[in-house]
């Protein structure tokens, strides 16, 4: 079965290494967005990622901002998104939820119950 | 250290002085004149001269009174203590102080976050390395464990093929057995041909003793004369007959005898190969050696298949231990936001401080329009992002207004 690819968007460099290292020992293939421009632009340029996973409050595009734009990108409206984050504010919450999130995920996040995440939101996994 | 200001003159403590004796000269001046010198006719300048200079003497002793009773401490008036206060121009100085103290402050918690990124990617990479170390292992293993099943399928064809040949083995060796023991069986009954040597021997001795009646015959026969020809005749006959008897008889030993050497000789043969066929027992034991052998060797590939699901365990083992090891160290990236937040909160402070500051010195000060030190710290609860910010700012400031219901850190929706 071909692997399953996840794309990581995370302005700290360590939670982007960190996750991406887990994941990828655990038979994944990962790349990483340092911000939501970042990703958008490795979207648009053919990246057709299997879960994207996301931080909330980051530089020139924030999470809750790329995940509306994402779903409003042709033929990404069904790529499933977690967010993880530290962000625990409740209204923000929901209002991701509102715009199409799969998950909340709150800082920090063992790898072992991420990996069981990924696994019941994507397909295959 | 500062250095000391000179003192205002007069200062506030003796104009207030002055002010309150010269009212109370002025009240009593023409009372005083009233009663005690109503004779005196002064002119009303010189009056008001003398109130003035008998007030500002009397406003004088009393400020040297009020300062030697401040100083001894029985007379707490903040006023006097005024002229000790740090001048509002050393404030505003000291203020503009305070950002360029924050700022090296802020930098050695830059630092600090700095030094724990620089750590935790060095943990990281650790971490990557011994997982590598592991992913080796394991292929090594999954090469063994290729090579162990080809080896172990090879063997499983070959012992189905040695068993076949051995079962075919061990049916040719029972029938040379059995051909052996039949053959040994019938050149020993064979050898029976040797009882006819006393046969051979019997019949030579007839045939002798047929000869010597026949010469007897003969004999008489010529006794006889004529009448004896016909018996001599015959006696010849018999005679020519045992010798053919005998000759017969010699020739039939000979080949009995013959025949007695091949029999022995061939008995010894087969019996040599009877002999030589309780090597088939050897080649039993060396087919049993050989089942053996091959059970051994299944045995062992079957404990080598355990070994290395035992790896292969192992090596999950060690993968879920990473991805835990990797999870703590999202610690990093907390603390980072943590310190971001009070470097802002810092920041908040100084510029509090620059527009005290610049309200001291020439802005106006509005105080319905001001935002008040605890004004921001209030608002600093809308900035935070963790619960732990939160519960930390409510218990130092000792609210006890119950935050909002925690939600589950993993949720899906």
């Amino acid at each position: 079965m071909a692997k399953k690819t996840i794309l990581i968007v995370d302005d700290s460099a360590t939670m982007t290494l960190s996750v991406k290292s887990s994941l990828e020992m655990n038979g994944f293939t990962v790349q990483t967005a340092s911000d939501g421009v970042q990703a958008m632009i490795k979207l648009k340029a053919g990246l057709k990622p299997d879960l994207i996973i996301t931080d909330i409050n980051m530089p020139n595009m924030g999470g809750l901002e790329l995940i509306k734009n994402v779903k409003a990108l042709p033929g990404y409206r069904f790529v499933p998104i977690l967010t993880l984050t530290t962000e625990s504010d409740s209204k923000k919450r929901d209002e991701g939820k509102k715009l199409g999130a799969t998950g909340w995920l709150v800082k920090p996040v063992s790898g072992v119950d991420l990996v069981k995440v990924i696994k019941q939101v994507v397909p295959g996994a | 250290m500062l250095k000391s200001q000179p003192k205002p003159f007069p200062s506030v403590t003796g104009l207030a002085a002055i002010a309150v004796t010269s009212s109370l000269m002025l009240w009593l001046a023409p009372w005083a004149h009233e009663q005690f010198m109503p004779s005196w006719h002064v002119d009303l300048r010189v009056e008001m001269a003398v109130v003035l200079c008998v007030a500002f003497g009397g406003s004088s002793i009393l400020t040297l009174l009020f300062k030697w009773l401040a100083k001894k401490k029985t007379f707490d008036d903040e006023w006097l203590m005024l002229a000790k206060h740090m001048p509002r121009e050393q404030v505003v100085t000291e203020v503009r102080e305070v950002a360029p103290f924050l700022d090296v402050m802020s930098k050695q918690l830059d630092g600090a976050v700095k030094e724990t990124e620089h750590g935790v990617m060095g943990l990281i990479n650790s971490l990557n390395t011994i997982h590598e170390v592991s992913q080796h292992q394991l292929q090594r293993i999954k090469a063994s464990e290729e090579s162990g099943i080809e080896l172990a399928t090879a063997l499983r064809d070959k012992v189905m093929v040695d068993k076949q040949l051995g079962q075919i083995l061990r049916m040719f060796i029972d029938k040379q057995q059995q051909d052996v023991e039949i053959n040994l069986g019938r050149i020993k009954r064979l050898q029976e041909v040797k009882s006819l040597t006393t046969l051979v021997a019997d019949i030579s001795q007839v045939a002798k003793q047929t000869n010597i009646l026949a010469v007897n015959a003969a004999v008489e026969a010529a006794r006889a004369g004529d009448a004896g020809r016909g018996f001599a005749v015959l006696a010849a006959e018999i005679r020519e007959l045992s010798n053919r008897t005998a000759g017969a008889a010699v020739s039939i030993s000979l080949k009995i005898k013959t025949a007695t050497e091949g029999i022995d000789e061939e008995l010894l043969n087969a019996t040599e190969v009877q002999e030589r066929n309780s090597a088939t027992g050897s080649m039993r034991k060396v087919i049993a050696d050989v089942d053996g052998m091959q059970h051994r060797f299944a045995a062992a590939s079957q404990s080598l298949q355990e070994i290395i699901e035992g790896v292969k365990a192992g090596h999950q083992d060690i993968v879920t231990g990473l991805s835990e090891a990797l999870g703590q160290v999202q610690f990093q990236d907390v603390i980072r936001q943590r310190v971001a937040q009070v470097q802002k909160a810092q920041e908040e402070l100084n510029d509090h401080l620059q527009s005290m500051a610049d309200q001291l010195i020439d802005k106006p000060w509005d105080p319905q329009t001001m935002v008040t030190l605890r004004q921001r710290l209030d608002d600093q609860m809308a900035s935070y992002v963790m619960q732990s910010q939160r519960e930390t700012h409510q218990h130092v400031v000792g609210k006890t207004t119950p935050l909002a219901d925690a939600r589950p850190n993993i949720e899906l929706f």
